[in-house]
């Protein structure tokens, strides 16, 4: 259960720390989908993949002041219409 | 006569019926005939409401002899992608889960049909709930190619493109949320057009990933698109779309867009490139950015929006699902909140950054719509899940970005491959910029012929 606090704590624990058995219990115990839980080997590696590039992408280049509802604003403001 | 009809592309069957010179009950039950036996023979069909479809044609036909002002698509058949919701009409989404699904609201796209005077004639096939560029359905079975039966005709709008190519319909909605509207549209031989993200009104439209959905239309001629466009878009496309492209810009990105590109679509290309600087357009090089972030934020932003809405049934009924399907859904378990927050709250940095790299000053940017031939039925279902998952990758390797910038984006047929499948290059445009995209894929159907190719199984030849 560590981990599970871990990772709703600290997001960037996970990149130190992810694993199969973490996925399991991610899988299992806070999305209630046990058979995902069994198939999590041959995920694991795309996941990780994945979460790294974001999580280091955003480090890099993401302003404090952002927002994920930002995107449909800067849309409206090029429409020309 | 029947074969005369058929042949029609969707603005020559619209005018010819607002002209009287073909009525609405007679290219209705033409179109059918043949969606019942050509259709069904490709698996493209899901389900046809004949009567009703031919009383709806009787009705526009005594609308059009009263003399009344016609809206642009009067009395025109029609059919769609099965994720387009009809009030009380059956809507599976190619599942098994949905098999028995029936929606209480009409999708605003095919209200905005209805209203412009379409004739809505039924559903047709697609991958399982939309996630398959192959359009692979375990469920229902594969929807054919119609240039060649054992070939994939691209996913997930399956149904559409092989309806579209195999002359049934002259058009017909789908929906991209990686690539779904542009891989029928290039391997079958048609113009897809995904639109700018937010154009075109979702709601009433089964969800795959909210972030990235777009409906848009698939049509043989980029004219037919920009008259369905209008429609949905509820904006006009049709009237600036004869001018030249003389003065516009396109550029060609390298790199990453080059990667994986097989020999016979890069002479396709470069003939395709040849034929629009031929036009008067200035053809400049580029180079993309980091395209493994791109596409890592596409995945991530799909997989949690599909495994959040899947999450119940991936509970309840996991067997339901086809593993090669529910193997995409699941990894969206597993990111933690503040990726996914991150992933959109970059949407706008990351997009703008594309748009500098790849198009710079231009006006539009040139991609393969795929950068491998069409593959195989068999090529497509054969091996092992890391075999399955290659080939995805390689056929939405030039599409699915495009879906995280939100970006509009068109498949316009530019020759075949050795095999005799569809090859076709990718316009993509700034946000918006769908008049530009029509308008030069326009440009190019007016010296070349490739889209009046007719395929066998249309038996129409």
């Amino acid at each position: 259960m560590s981990r599970l606090m871990c990772y709703s704590s600290a997001s960037a624990c996970i990149e130190d720390d992810m694993s199969e058995n973490l996925l399991r219990q991610i899988a299992a115990e806070l999305n209630n989908t046990p058979g995902a839980a069994e198939r999590t080997p041959r995920m694991a590696g795309m996941v990780a993949d994945i979460n790294a590039r974001i999580a280091a992408e955003a480090i890099r280049v993401m302003p404090f002041d952002s927002s994920p509802y930002a995107y449909r604003a800067s849309l409206a403001a090029v429409d020309k219409r | 006569m029947q074969n005369a009809i058929a042949a029609l592309d969707l603005c020559e069957l619209s005018d010819a019926i607002a002209h009287g010179e073909i009525s609405s009950v007679k290219a209705t039950a033409v179109a059918l005939e043949r969606l019942d036996l050509i259709g069904r023979k490709l698996n493209a069909v899901v389900r046809l409401d004949g009567p009703r479809a031919l009383r709806a044609a009787e009705a526009a036909d005594k609308l059009r002899a009263s003399g009344a002002l016609l809206p642009p698509l009067h009395g025109v058949p029609l059919a769609h992608k099965d994720l387009f919701y009809r009030a009380g009409d059956l809507s599976s989404g190619g599942s098994k889960i949905r098999a028995d699904f029936r929606p209480d609201v009409t999708a605003t796209v095919i209200n905005r049909l209805d209203a412009a005077g379409a004739l809505d004639l039924g559903r047709l096939q697609l991958a399982e709930f939309a996630l398959s560029p192959t359009g692979y359905n375990e469920h229902y079975g594969h929807a054919l190619n119609p240039w060649n039966p054992a070939y994939v005709p691209g996913g997930s709008s399956s149904g559409s493109g092989v309806a579209v190519a195999a002359r049934l319909v002259t058009g017909s909605l789908g929906t991209d949320t990686g690539g779904s509207l542009r891989h029928p549209g290039a391997m079958c031989g048609l113009v897809g057009l995904k639109p700018t993200w937010g154009l075109v009104p979702t709601d009433g439209v089964m969800p795959l990933s909210a972030s990235l959905d777009c409906a848009g239309p698939l049509t043989r001629t980029a004219r037919d698109a920009a008259r369905l466009l209008s429609v949905i878009a509820d904006r006009d496309y049709e009237a600036a779309i004869g001018a030249s492209i003389g003065g516009m810009t396109i550029a060609v990105p390298g790199g990453y867009y080059r990667d994986l590109l097989h020999p016979i679509i890069v002479v396709r290309l470069e003939q395709a490139v040849a034929e629009l600087r031929g036009l008067g357009a200035s053809i400049i090089e580029t180079a993309p950015p980091d395209m493994a972030v791109v596409n890592a934020l596409m995945l991530l932003v799909m997989t949690v929006e599909a495994a959040t809405i899947h999450r119940r049934w991936l509970i309840e009924r996991p067997q339901d699902y086809a593993g090669q399907i529910r193997a995409r859904i699941e990894p969206g378990l597993f990111f933690p909140a503040t990726r996914y927050v991150e992933a959109l709250a970059l949407r706008t940095q990351i997009t703008q950054q594309w748009i500098a790299c790849c198009m710079g000053a231009a006006d539009l940017a040139l991609l393969p719509a795929i950068a491998v031939p069409v593959p195989t039925i068999e090529a497509t279902t054969e091996g092992g899940p890391e075999a399955v998952a290659r080939i995805i990758g390689q056929l939405a390797h030039c599409s699915r970005g495009i879906n995280y910038l939100g970006l509009p984006g068109a498949s316009v047929p530019c020759g075949f491959d050795n095999a005799g499948l569809p090859v076709a290059f990718q316009l993509v445009g700034r946000p918006y910029a769908e008049a530009d995209i029509l308008r030069a894929a326009h440009a190019y159907q007016g010296v070349t012929d490739w889209h009046h190719r007719v395929p066998d199984a249309a038996e129409l030849n």
